[in-house]
């Protein structure tokens, strides 16, 4: 009697280690499932087709496309709201590429203009842009700021080759 | 008076920072440049938060490669496991470089991956199926990724909370729990 009980037990742990080790082996395979984080993603929905996410603690900053037209957006994600970015978004400019510090204060942004590419450094509570040039000269394309907002990382066309050049910022 | 002190001041910051351009910004081509790698191209450049770590992208046996880097000294830091996921694309890195995400490709089809070099565990993430992932960019303290991709012909910015997946990784000094109010240097 014991014996029978003890078998059907050992059966169901057999089973149940069994079946774990298969989800695991099946998630294995097919990978990590992370959760989309709602409603942000209603949110970020209804700004229109996105792309360029720099993702910095409590900020979002992306290149949105709204009535035709390409422009940087910052969000909070605290309350999943735009931020305003006085002066930043010119309708004669196309945005191509934005990095965000983790104290949301001060945005790089790659962008053209008047048929020519540069790269900027936008201050939010000044309102201010400051134009930040290629030296030796060359064609910015991509910018990424580093979370504490101490160096630029930019990838560059130069002499016919990407290259990456570091500026620190003060 | 005072009505006029702090526009002109706000005007003057602006004037400053916008007539004098970049003077005195110190620069430096990342190491190994251009001339050492083989006049190959470097891309998508992606420092940690601190910039202890540079990621870029290159070209290596005809394959777009991802290449971790200590700065300022450059040396590199090979990433064996992701060998097998070229092309590599748009890498983004963690606070300490601890996490590397990136999307890579396996058996034609492109993933995001992320790497915990303290652990030495690789993490290809599992997506919706419509969802072709394009560029990302991982939260630095690595609890959230934002990812830029097509889905159903729409381009689209999605962001996935990873707090469940991996533990989070601090700026130096700062212990877990404390990152609702980080205080950066």
């Amino acid at each position: 009697m014991m014996k029978g009980s003890g078998k059907r037990q050992g059966l169901r742990l057999g089973l149940l280690a069994g079946g774990l080790g298969a989800l695991t082996s099946l998630n294995g395979c097919m990978g990590t499932v992370p959760q989309p984080v709602f409603p942000l993603d209603r949110r970020l929905e209804e700004l229109g087709p996105s792309r360029a996410p720099s993702l910095v603690g409590p900020w979002l900053a992306l290149i949105s496309n709204r009535g035709g037209r390409d422009q940087v957006v910052l969000l909070n994600l605290e309350d999943q709201r735009p931020v305003p970015l006085p002066g930043l978004n010119r309708p004669d400019a196309q945005p191509l590429s934005v990095g965000v510090e983790a104290k949301g204060e001060r945005l790089a942004v790659v962008r053209q203009l008047e048929g020519r590419t540069e790269l900027l450094l936008y201050r939010r509570r000044l309102m201010s842009s400051q134009i930040i040039t290629m030296n030796p000269q060359g064609v910015p394309r991509r910018v990424m700021l580093r979370a504490d907002g101490r160096e630029l990382a930019v990838e560059v066309s130069r002499d016919g080759h990407w290259q990456v050049d570091l500026i620190e910022l003060p | 008076m005072k009505f006029w002190v702090a526009p002109l001041a706000v005007l003057a910051i602006n004037l400053l920072l916008g007539g004098c351009g970049d003077l005195g910004l110190h620069r430096r081509r990342a190491s190994p440049n251009g001339i050492a790698l083989g006049g190959q191209d470097r891309e998508q450049p992606a420092l940690s938060g601190q910039g202890e770590w540079l990621a870029s992208v290159v070209e290596r046996n005809g394959r777009q490669t991802l290449m971790m880097q200590a700065q300022p000294s450059g040396i590199e830091v090979p990433l064996q496991s992701l060998r097998r996921f070229q092309p590599h694309d748009s890498p983004s890195l963690s606070w300490n470089g601890r996490y590397v995400a990136l999307v890579g490709q396996e058996r034609g089809r492109r993933r995001v991956l992320i790497l915990d070099r303290a652990s030495g565990r690789l993490m290809p993430l599992q997506l919706p199926r419509d969802l072709q992932p394009e560029q990302l960019s991982l939260a630095p303290d690595g609890r959230r990724l934002a990812l830029a991709g097509i889905s159903r012909g729409r381009r689209l910015v999605q962001v996935f909370d990873l707090a469940n997946l991996i533990e989070p990784d601090l700026p130096r000094g700062l212990a877990i729990g404390s990152m609702a109010n980080p205080t950066l240097p």
